[in-house]
């Protein structure tokens, strides 16, 4: 009896986590008449043990986010990761030919990016879940209803491959006689989580995470060169009463879930981590992390104690947060999300007041105020992290270890675009070639252009990349550019700085950015921290500024169960009277090239949990705003003058200068069991 | 009797035939097969009209986000973009998308649920109420869904062939270049007489040392290997760049300044950008760039035959850009 296709196709589908090949002659991909897999995995030339930095942006929007962008935007992610590699990015208004009439570069480009949009928005999920939809009764849906964790389906690195593929010369073009196309009948090549036989995602309507999961294989640098990684991704957008508890989820490979989990159906992030686990298995070559953001808009919710049934923490709880969520973004497009610096003991650090948002949720300055607050401190990264030691104390486990980075959360599908000097606002339709005099701000005074990802790893790969994420070897940047080495330990010679094995003795002889201290070899010894920065050194003219100093920031339980913090000022100088010309926004006075040192815990209590985390601080500059302001000569003493359009620039509660920084992940002390 | 009698003349075949009924359907319908195509250039266009306040709002959008009016090319060129728009809207909305899309219906049904708590129809009858309130066309985010929509049964079309990934390669030569790099050590030199330093050690430096124990500590280390000569630019700066370029392999050379201090600098080997090598292994990667790209080709080429079946009207001052 012959076997309708589509039940074949089911079977195949359903067979596919057991590793049953549904037998069909498979085609393999022929290169230069070698049988090849079609994903390479390959050494990157530049490989490093001791890891190098690599500087990226892992929260990126594209017309695929309907909500964030209602201008007409038509970035999508194939433009957003060639403008993230350093391309020129045309965009709008295009002629009726489709041609750009204006264009955009990075003047430095990245080393990855993952686009982001929200999951919600896809309408994937429903196409399976509505009876209405014409592709309800098709055989995926069916088993995705009966049961979702075996709809995933995987890349079958052996079987899948380019079906039929010709063999063509390419007169004149670069190389290749043997280059291998999807053939003359225009099929198009299938994805790789389109299982063994591959035919659902030839048949299937192509949809936005089909388009971002091509994307992201199209603009991945396989080869040697390791030029540029990409990784699949989505943000999973839950934000009750606009209470954000946005996460994004990252994954490390092609292999990915068929339909991305998203808030309609997992309203919690616990239940969006049991639907990933159940969805995509390491085994499988499919692994992931989410990344929450904007903890400052989250009105109290990102960092609560309780679950979302009002429970206490379990110990599973926090092993499963820990677990899924090795980082946080600290710094992006909406404000920072590290420290509030008004209330708890010793909270006292004026660097806090840097790029906060006045109000506590998405709903921002809408509706006059209503449904909104001032911000909690309890929101921010540093209350977040000493109330994960007390919980730690409780629990056995930290549910707050987070490391960090920052992004840009560009809602034009420009990745890195983070520059105060060229901010086009992030939710205008793209950089203007401001050559007449400006109408107004770019964006709402209260906004940034955001920061970047830094990842510490051998290579620029997914693999590797991904590795650092999970170890948190991390650290953000308000943008701009700074090398930064922290590592923990006990007996860092003091003139460590001095030798040229810096960095060979910083992980010999103790942890990195992200790692846990282990308990001292010899009673009484003290931690010591080695920290080391290179300024930004600029390019293609980007405005640099040299480093002003580097901080260390410690919080600790103290013996009565008391949440302390204290900043210390270990390397370069407070007062090295750098400043900014208002009126000019040129910079003056000097600052330094590098810093570093090994400071010492001093205060150390081997019984008292803590953590420690660099921050670096650059000199002085102008602010975006002030920038715009200065340029369309808005002066403020006579208000009468100022327009409509520029009254941001007189907004007193906005700093006119910042001082860009990194912020390294920090490095956690736990006393041992009792 | 005759043969020939049996056999119709030819003038009589014809005209009986030309009586046949089946024979009329099928020039009828050959007729309107090839007239298709101008079909709709045929038909009376719809309008869609422009009103003055819709004008003055694109215009204070494009106002707001370049910072100064349009010129006439970009005039033109922006509402002409906003009218694909509309007319992609339109035709999704003809082809009912509004009503079996299940992220428009979500949201047009949640819509009127929060309008109307109490209502008890049914999720059918609110999204027919979401059409007589021309919810589809005004709510932005269900509008931007549907005119994806459209924009994605249209490139979906698109296909893969040799030609497109010829034409590819040949607009992109650059993305697919396997990349020059140079592997090579440094001697770092920071402070006031770095430079007068860097020189003493220069010279007193053999050929064939490594640069081991000179110098001062370099928080990226000594020896770096394939660099690509943008990673060269971005971290050392331009002249560092060029003499790593230039200089004779093997030799230390400099010293160079760069952001931190100077530089000594010896090349230890390095490879021209080589045409093609990358393409080995990359055919996934080619083969999705070159159909985003052809994608668009297709929907450039839809949106020219789909403006035919619709008529622009502006009001009066509607061609010119307001100054």
């Amino acid at each position: 009896m012959r076997v309708p296709v589509h039940v074949a196709r089911l079977i195949c589908i359903a067979l596919v986590a057991g590793l049953v090949g549904c037998n069909r002659s498979e085609p393999e991909l022929v290169l230069g008449g070698q049988t090849q897999a079609p994903i390479v995995t390959k050494q990157c030339r530049n490989h490093n043990v001791l890891r190098q930095p690599f500087f990226g942006d892992l929260h990126v929007h594209t017309k695929y986010s309907l909500d964030a962008n209602t201008q007409g935007t038509i970035v999508g992610p194939h433009e957003a990761y060639q403008f993230a590699r350093g391309e020129r990015l045309g965009i709008q208004p295009y002629t009726a030919d489709g041609v750009a009439l204006r264009t955009t570069q990075l003047a430095r480009p990245l080393d990855f990016a993952a686009v982001t949009d929200h999951a919600e928005l896809f309408g994937e999920t429903e196409i399976c879940t509505n009876p209405d939809y014409v592709e309800y009764n098709a055989p995926e849906c069916q088993l995705y209803r009966a049961s979702p964790e075996q709809s995933f389906v995987f890349f079958n690195l052996m079987a899948v491959g380019l079906p039929e593929l010709p063999q063509f010369p390419v007169p004149g073009a670069p190389v290749v006689s043997d280059l291998p196309v999807i053939g003359d009948n225009g099929q198009i090549p299938r994805l790789p989580y389109c299982g063994v036989n591959g035919e659902r995602c030839i048949t299937a309507a192509k949809t936005p995470w089909q388009d971002i999961q091509r994307a992201a294989e199209a603009y991945y640098d396989r080869s040697a060169d390791c030029r540029f990684t990409t990784f699949v991704g989505y943000e999973y957008t839950a934000a009750p009463l606009s209470n954000n508890l946005h996460r994004n989820v990252i994954f490390r490979s092609e292999v990915v879930p068929e339909i991305p989990p998203a808030f309609q159906e997992y309203s919690a992030p616990e239940y969006l981590w049991k639907a990933l686990t159940a969805q995509c298995h390491e085994a499988e070559g499919c692994s992931y992390l989410t990344i929450p953001h904007n903890s400052n808009l989250s009105a109290g919710l990102m960092f609560e104690t309780k679950d979302k049934r009002g429970n206490d923490y379990t110990t599973e709880f926090a092993r499963t947060r820990q677990e899924n969520e090795p980082l946080a973004e600290i710094t992006q497009h909406k404000g920072q999300s590290e420290c509030l610096g008004t209330t708890g003991v010793g909270a006292q650090d004026e660097l806090c007041n840097f790029e906060i948002l006045p109000y506590n949720n998405l709903t921002g300055d809408r509706f006059g105020g209503l449904n909104t607050g001032p911000p909690k401190e309890q929101d921010f990264l540093r209350s977040a992290l000493k109330q994960g030691l007390k919980l730690e104390q409780s629990l056995g486990v930290n549910p707050f270890k987070y490391g960090f980075i920052g992004s840009s959360d560009t809602h034009i599908g420009t990745p890195g675009n983070v520059l105060e000097n060229n901010f086009p606002g992030h939710g205008g339709a793209g950089m203007g070639s401001r050559d007449a005099v400006p109408v107004g701000l770019s964006d709402v005074i209260e906004v940034n252009p955001g920061g970047l990802a830094v990842l510490w790893a051998e290579e620029n790969r997914r693999d590797s990349l991904f590795a650092a994420m999970r170890r948190r070897e991390a650290y953000a940047t308000s943008g701009t550019r700074p090398i930064v080495r922290f590592f923990g330990g006990y007996d860092y010679p003091a003139d460590l700085c001095g030798s040229q094995d810096f960095v060979r003795i910083g992980y010999d002889h103790g942890v990195p950015m992200g790692g846990d201290l282990v308990k001292p070899g010899t009673p009484g010894m003290k931690p010591r921290f080695a920290v080391s920065a290179l300024r930004d050194p600029g390019a293609n003219g980007e405005p640099t500024q040299p480093l002003q100093r580097i901080q260390i920031i410690k919080g600790w339980i103290d013996a009565s169960g008391t949440q302390q913090e204290k900043v210390y000022d270990v390397a370069g100088d407070a007062n090295n009277g750098a400043t900014v010309d208002l009126n000019t926004c040129e910079t003056r006075g000097s600052g330094f090239a590098s810093l570093c040192t090994v400071w010492e815990d001093a205060a150390f209590d081997p019984s008292q949990s803590a953590f420690y985390y660099a921050r670096v601080v650059e000199n002085p500059s102008c602010r975006w705003s002030t920038q715009q302001c200065v340029a369309a000569k808005v002066d403020c003493s006579q208000p009468d003058t100022v327009p409509e359009a520029f009254a941001g620039c007189c907004d007193a509660r906005f700093p006119k200068t910042i001082q860009e920084r990194a912020w390294t992940s920090p490095i956690w002390y736990r006393p041992p069991a009792s | 009797m005759d043969i020939a009698d049996l056999v119709p003349p030819t003038r009589v075949v014809m005209q009986r035939a030309l009586r046949q009924p089946l024979l009329h359907f099928l020039l009828l319908g050959g007729l309107l097969y090839e007239a298709m195509p101008l079909l709709p250039e045929m038909a009376r266009p719809e309008p869609i009209e422009i009103s003055a306040p819709q004008l003055a709002a694109w215009q204070t959008d494009w106002r707001r986000q370049l910072g100064r009016a349009p010129d006439a090319a970009e005039w033109q060129a922006y509402m002409q973009q906003r009218v694909d728009e509309e007319i992609l809207l339109r035709e999704a909305l003809r082809r009912r998308l509004d009503q079996t899309d299940g992220v428009t219906r979500e949201r047009l049904i949640r819509n009127l649920r929060f309008a109307f708590p109490e209502t008890t129809d049914n999720d059918s009858e609110l999204l027919a109420q979401a059409r007589l309130l021309q919810m589809p066309v005004r709510d932005a985010v269900v509008r931007r869904r549907l005119v994806q929509l459209m924009e994605q049964r249209i490139t979906g079309q698109a296909e893969l062939t040799a030609e497109t990934l010829q034409t590819y390669l040949q607009r992109h030569p650059q993305r697919h270049l396997a990349e020059g790099h140079v592997s090579f050590a440094q001697v770092f030199f920071e402070g006031r007489d770095a430079e007068a330093r860097a020189r003493v050690v220069l010279n007193s430096l053999p050929v064939s040392d490594r640069g081991a124990g000179v110098g001062d500590p370099f928080l990226l280390g000594r020896e770096f290997t394939g660099l690509s000569l943008v990673q060269l630019q971005q971290q050392f700066g331009e002249a560092f760049a060029r003499l790593a370029q230039v200089a004779p392999l093997g030799k230390w050379q400099g010293p160079v300044a760069s952001v931190y201090g100077w530089h000594l600098l010896r090349v230890i080997s390095r490879s021209a950008a080589s045409v093609g090598a990358h393409q080995q292994g990359q055919s996934l990667q080619m083969s999705y760039a070159a159909l985003a790209e052809q994608e668009q080709v297709v929907l450039q080429q839809a949106l020219q035959r789909l403006r035919h079946r619709y008529r622009v009207e502006l009001p009066a001052q509607g061609l010119e850009p307001v100054p």
